[in-house]
């Protein structure tokens, strides 16, 4: 810029100069807080300006309680939210579940604290079960199928092992040339139960339950094997207090844990076979079913004290609720969904009248496929959720509200799940 | 601990010093942002702006010495806001009668207008730096205490600014009349 056009844009400035401030601008500004007649804005302001220390403390009680409105508003629609669209898991428990990577993994329903609790590389591990202390899982591992094997090869082996997730330290407790199969906690947590299926091929699966050669108890602390030849046979087993119930194809086998052998074992219960047979926790009420690959068969509630029956319709795949009471199971669709949706179905004591609460996926069979693959389902540890497997992934139902909800998405392919139960009241 | 009456007398001490201050450089500001807002009113409302916002933080304020600088540069902010608004809103442009009369009278309409134009595409603290620089005798480094920006930042807004007044100002320069 020259000199010149310097001394135009000074002009030109100097031309918008207003000249000395306006009388009223001066008294409203020197003169306050007297009351003085100025434009009423400027003295709205200014008397405020000069009252700030008063109405400081306003302003910030204020702000202050706009805010806690505001977080009460949110807090209250997230709450809203929360239980109009997501069921009530029972806090703060695990979920452990074999992944199709050949490891045991542990998760929180919300997704978060995922960590794996095994850590081998050329054997698999499948089936967790928590103890009841909530401390320990007792996983089965299957040796020699090492990660990124197909989800079902041989197997030489198999090792029934305890995990303890805090220590993330691991304790065998057995290893068959077999497959230790069905292995699960005694209530106290002091015994083992499993089933020795005396086959190393986990295809003979897809033809029904495997023969089993033997029972077979383990004292946790000891290490000890008990043979229990009485259970040859079964194709399940479940323990009811301190006896183990074998399920066998058309009636139950008991024994005692406590004298465990081939003479202690009694049968009971005979029912029309070839069937299926899941006991209620408390060992008082049984659910059985026709072993019918489309579960076109019967379900029926027996009482074991009374022989009562209570026959719901078809159905199958039942489970009993923690407190024994209810039981839910899968069946015809009521009003006709699609052909390969079944209903979830839910009875309770004393009437067992069948309510559909929801519905589960179950794929038509396929070609050469002789068992039809229905979800197995569960009870979480508080009795107010059912969860279960699909091809698509993990779900859960809350039973009062029939709210589903996709379990975390690092469940989905996983092939067996177990809730770590409520810690002790 | 400060009694009551000591309170009241010192606060009354610090209102006499703001307002006496306040007088003393208030046709300064006025005139200041006058320049830079372009018209009376609007100088008014930013003066009386700035001297609600100088009082709030007049505590803060340790030198007194300073308080003419500190009120300057309260005053700039205060006008950059209203420059800031002002660009967000419509305006209609007047035509003026070839010819007329203009305030001061030192040149046609036609050279005022046309840096009125090029002066109302400035961004506005390339507006109050040409301000601060050619009509208040700011040195650069006064000027960036001014905008409390390094001086580097005022020399850039200087040029980008001159750059875009040049066409205005290169135009034939008018006599007066």
């Amino acid at each position: 810029m020259n000199d010149r056009q310097e001394l135009r844009l000074r002009a030109w400035l100097g031309a918008r100069d207003p000249g000395s401030a306006p009388a009223a601008l001066r008294t409203a500004v020197t003169s306050i807080p007297e009351r003085v007649p100025t434009r009423s804005r400027w003295r709205t302001r200014l008397d405020d300006a000069f009252r700030v220390r008063s109405t400081r403390p306003a302003w910030i009680v204020a702000a202050v309680a706009l805010l806690l409105a505001a977080l009460v508003v949110v807090g209250a629609g997230l709450l809203i939210r929360n239980l109009l669209t997501i069921p009530r898991f029972p806090p703060g428990g695990l979920i452990a579940y074999a992944s199709t990577d050949r490891e045991v993994w542990v998760v929180r329903a919300d997704g978060s604290d995922r960590r794996p609790v095994t850590h081998t590389t050329l054997d698999g591990e499948v089936d967790p079960h928590w103890s009841a202390d909530g401390h320990s899982l007792l996983v089965t591992r299957l040796i020699g199928t090492p990660r990124g094997a197909d989800s079902c090869v041989s197997f030489s082996s198999s090792s029934l092992v305890v995990v303890d997730v805090a220590a993330s330290s691991e304790r065998v407790l057995l290893t068959l040339d077999d497959y230790a199969y069905a292995a699960a906690w005694s209530p106290d947590g002091r015994q083992v139960a499993f089933l020795d299926v005396g086959i190393a091929n986990c295809k003979v699966f897809d033809a029904g339950p495997p023969p089993t050669l033997r029972g077979g108890l383990i004292d946790v602390a000891t290490g000890q094997v008990t043979d229990i030849p009485g259970g040859a046979g079964s194709i399940w087993q479940q323990w009811i207090g301190r006896s183990i119930a074998y399920v066998f194809d058309d009636h139950l086998g008991f024994v005692d844990a406590a004298a465990a052998n081939s003479d202690s074992l009694r049968d009971e219960f005979r029912f029309e076979g070839p069937g299926w047979a899941v006991l209620s926790g408390d060992g008082r009420t049984v659910a059985l079913w026709k072993a019918e690959r489309d579960l076109s068969g019967d379900f029926v509630i027996a009482d074991r004290l009374t022989g009562d029956r209570s026959d719901l319709g078809p159905g199958g795949a039942g489970s009993f609720s923690p407190d024994s009471g209810s039981v839910v199971y899968i069946g015809p669709e009521i009003g006709a969904g699609r052909a390969e949706s079944r209903a979830l179905l839910t009875a309770s004591a004393p009437g067992w009248e069948p309510r559909q609460i929801g519905t589960v996926v179950v794929p038509p069979l396929q070609g050469g496929q002789t068992v039809q693959n229905v979800p197995e389902l569960s009870w979480t540890p508080d009795g107010q959720t059912i969860y279960w497997l699909d091809d698509s992934g993990a779900h859960a139902i809350e039973i009062a509200t029939g709210l589903v909800a996709d379990l975390p998405s690092a469940l989905s392919g996983c092939v067996d799940l177990d809730w770590q139960p409520l810690p002790p009241s | 601990m400060i009694g009551r009456a000591t309170a009241t007398a010192l606060e009354d001490e610090r209102r006499a010093a703001f307002t006496r201050l306040v007088d003393r450089d208030l046709d300064r500001a006025y005139r200041l942002a006058g320049v830079i807002l372009g018209n009376g009113p609007d100088a008014e409302d930013a003066t009386h702006d700035a001297v609600v916002h100088a009082w709030r933080s007049f505590a803060g304020l340790r030198d007194l010495e300073r308080f003419d600088a500190w009120f300057q540069r309260i005053l700039v902010n205060t006008c950059r806001d209203r420059l800031r608004k002002h660009k967000r809103t419509p305006v209609t442009e007047l035509h003026v009668a070839s010819g007329a009369s203009v305030m001061g009278g030192y040149a046609s309409v036609d050279d005022r207008l046309m840096l009125d134009r090029a002066f109302a595409r400035l961004r506005p603290e390339q507006a109050i730096t040409v301000v601060l620089r050619f009509h208040a005798d700011l040195k650069v480094e006064d000027i960036a205490e001014r905008m409390g920006v390094p001086a580097g930042t005022v020399k850039s807004r200087l040029h980008a600014a001159l750059a875009l007044l040049e066409a205005a100002l290169a135009g034939p320069e008018r006599t007066k009349p």
